[in-house]
């Protein structure tokens, strides 16, 4: 019985690069058996394991409170401050979780992709899913936190699901561009910190976008996550400003960083082994 | 029906190399960007063409095709470029210029335990490294029995494997990857871990999968298991093939010509190793027949022949040489010196020195010989020589050994003939 073989074809690469996003689809056990080695030896090193995901973010919210809330006397679009920046930290956390996790994805596991050959993209793919898990925790404890402060959400909710996609959409874009730069520049591992709190406070978590008139509110929406927080916000606590401009920005230029992001990888992958 | 398995034309792989600097500068990314027709002009260049100081061709100029269910060697020393050729036909690093087709799914053992975690279980790695490897899911339960039955490992499957002994740890890794379903098996030196035993169980493994009718591709230093496994060998040199034969041949011109640390060294009286009082001048493996040879049978003895000009002497210099196999144990030493002899060399002579090693001594393997010479009383060392010269002690009893308990491979790092009474 003749079998199709499957051919590989070793050469330089040149010009537009594949996606060959098959490969990777092929390769999902080892998307999610990478993720699960990583969750694993997580919850057996760490005392406090699954408790991070609520404190980090938690603590967060009360610093913000206090320092935003109470002394700088923030507005909050006339919901409780510290619900108010929580429901933003729950999707930030994530955001900044993926892009630490994936700035290390390729350098960590160098002497994999020296001695194993399997599509690259899987790493900072699943240094990213690491932190679903997390998400759902912090997720969890910003319903108790509803539930708390008597919000009721809205119809809204059901645009929910979208907005944790654009989260996805969006940590994976900027986590792809970081592990791929992080290759080539070593350079970038210092600047990341940085980034990340420049970032934040370019983002509205600790104030409200309502503060700025449209246009500039759309074009703000330029920085993905600012899309998502006003989501969150609309979605959970059905704030009264529609976020309609914000979000098809944000999608749009979430979408695009993605996209161009696999570019890139894609571009620089046939050289990682020579520079790990 | 076209059964090549792999076929490489013109395969060549260029390394840049930047003193100090491992990562690309931001600097002269950010030149390319503000100049992209400098950058361009210079990215048309045809790549064989350019031959900057800079970068090093790890390969070049390769072309040859395998035929399926072909086992071949791949010869050379550090460096020649073997193992660059097998991560380019891996997929894991992409050839400068070339091209390479193969066909058929590939299996590659570079090394022993990709992917393990020392945190994980046996079973769980088991799965991860499986999963890093190409195996699916089911592919890897199906064969879970098999694997940790292969790596005698049953009893610790549920330890994580940062408490394995190394043995264990190899043994299991190896197990993974040796049950892998492929048409095409790339291993690099991957046997040197693990006991003898185990060592001859993976070849035996190797060799089941070989004669399943598929491609193997082998790396390995240790000549002997070569010529066991191998029909075809490959010698490689610089990057470049210097030989396509088979394996006895290449593995014969290696030896003589191409191996790390040869069977014999002569130098020039101006350029010899050594201080004012003495100059070494020449050191020969021999065998019993004062040929000078690279391969010496375990069986026969070996003669060390060394030739040093004494200039100046306070005390009779002392010969010192040392025994080393290829796992860097040092196996014995010994030196020229008896007391109650009165040394009868004088200044200015040259003298011949012969070391008779018995046979029945060495194990197979290479055997690297260390020489010193020493003022004996002063400590002082006129000639300190690591790795003066080597040679390859091998079985010649052929076929017959498969009779042997042992097999081709005694354990031990000697391997004397004791005798047996009744």
């Amino acid at each position: 019985m003749p079998i199709q073989k499957k051919i590989h074809i070793r050469k330089p690469s040149h010009g537009w690069p594949k996606l060959n996003l098959r490969e990777v689809w092929e390769s999902r056990e080892l998307l999610v058996i990478l993720a699960w080695r990583d969750i694993s030896v997580r919850y057996k090193q760490t005392l406090l394991g699954g408790l991070w995901a609520v404190i980090q973010p938690f603590v967060t919210m009360i610093i913000f409170s206090i320092v935003f809330g109470k002394l700088a006397q923030i507005p909050s679009d006339d919901i409780p401050y510290p619900i108010f920046s929580y429901t933003a930290l729950v999707p930030w956390s994530f955001f900044v979780n993926a892009l630490n996790k994936s700035s290390l994805s390729l350098i960590s596991n160098s002497n994999l992709i020296n001695k194993v050959y399997f599509p690259r993209l899987v790493l900072p793919l699943s240094a990213v899913m690491v932190g679903t898990i997390d998400f759902f925790v912090a997720f969890f404890m910003l319903l108790i936190m509803m539930i708390f402060f008597g919000i009721l959400p809205t119809v809204a909710i059901l645009f929910l699901p979208f907005f944790i996609l654009l989260t996805l959409i969006t940590s994976l874009g900027i986590g792809i561009w970081i592990a791929t730069l992080n290759v080539k520049f070593y350079d970038f591992q210092n600047a990341l910190p940085f980034m990340i709190q420049a970032w934040m406070f370019a983002t509205p978590i600790a104030y409200p976008s309502s503060l700025l008139e449209e246009p500039w509110r759309s074009i703000y929406g330029l920085n993905p996550m600012a899309g998502v927080v006003e989501g969150f916000r609309w979605a959970l606590l059905g704030t009264e400003t529609s976020p309609g401009g914000i979000l098809i920005v944000s999608s749009i230029s979430a979408c695009v960083i993605l996209i161009a992001g696999m570019y890139f990888f894609k571009r620089v992958e046939p050289t990682f082994a020579d520079f790990l | 029906m076209n059964n090549i398995s792999i076929k490489l034309e013109n395969i060549g792989k260029r390394y840049q190399i930047r003193r100090g600097q491992r990562y690309g500068t931001l600097k002269e990314t950010i030149n390319r960007i503000i100049n992209p027709f400098h950058y361009r002009k210079k990215r048309n260049y045809d790549p064989v063409d350019s031959d900057k100081t800079d970068t090093i061709w790890a390969v070049r100029d390769i072309s040859f095709s395998i035929n399926q269910g072909e086992i071949v060697g791949l010869v050379g020393r550090n460096g020649a470029g073997k193992s660059t050729l097998l991560k380019i036909i891996a997929g894991i690093t992409t050839p400068t210029c070339g091209k390479a087709v193969i066909e058929g799914k590939i299996g590659c053992l570079l090394e022993v335990g990709a992917g393990f975690h020392p945190f994980l279980s046996g079973r769980e790695n088991v799965f991860l490294s499986g999963s890093i490897l190409g195996l699916s899911r089911a592919e890897i339960k199906k064969k879970f029995d098999e694997i940790v039955a292969f790596a005698e490992v049953e009893s610790f499957i549920d330890t994580q494997v940062k408490y394995y002994s190394s043995g264990m740890y190899a043994r299991l890794a190896f197990a993974v990857a040796a049950h892998m379903v492929v048409d095409i098996l790339i291993v690099d030196e991957v046997l040197s871990v693990g006991d003898i035993a185990f060592q001859k169980k993976c070849l035996g493994k190797i060799d089941d999968v070989a004669n399943d009718g598929r491609t193997v591709l082998f790396v390995s230093h240790n000549m002997a298991a070569i010529q066991r496994l191998c029909n075809r060998g490959v010698l490689f040199h610089n990057g470049k093939i210097i030989m396509d034969s088979n394996i006895d041949s290449i593995v014969s011109k290696y030896l003589d010509n191409y191996c790390d640390v040869p069977a014999k060294r002569v130098w020039p009286y101006s350029d010899a190793p050594g201080d004012d009082h003495v100059k070494l001048l020449s050191i020969r493996v021999l065998n019993s027949k004062d040929d000078s040879v690279q391969t010496i049978d375990i069986h026969e003895s070996v003669r060390i022949e060394i030739v040093y000009h004494v200039k100046k002497i306070h005390q009779p210099p002392v010969v010192i040489i040392h025994f080393i196999n290829e796992q860097w144990l040092h196996l014995f030493s010994t030196h020229d010196f008896y007391p109650k002899k009165a040394s009868t060399i004088k200044e200015n002579q040259e003298v011949c020195k012969i070391c008779n090693v018995p046979g029945n001594l060495f194990n197979q393997g290479r055997i690297y010989i260390h020489i010193e010479i020493i003022n004996h009383l002063s400590k002082k060392n006129h000639v300190n020589l690591k790795e003066a010269v080597s040679f390859e002690a091998i079985d010649q009893r052929g076929l017959e050994e498969m009779e042997d308990p042992f097999g081709t491979q005694w354990p031990g790092v000697i391997r004397p003939a004791l005798t047996w009474e009744m």
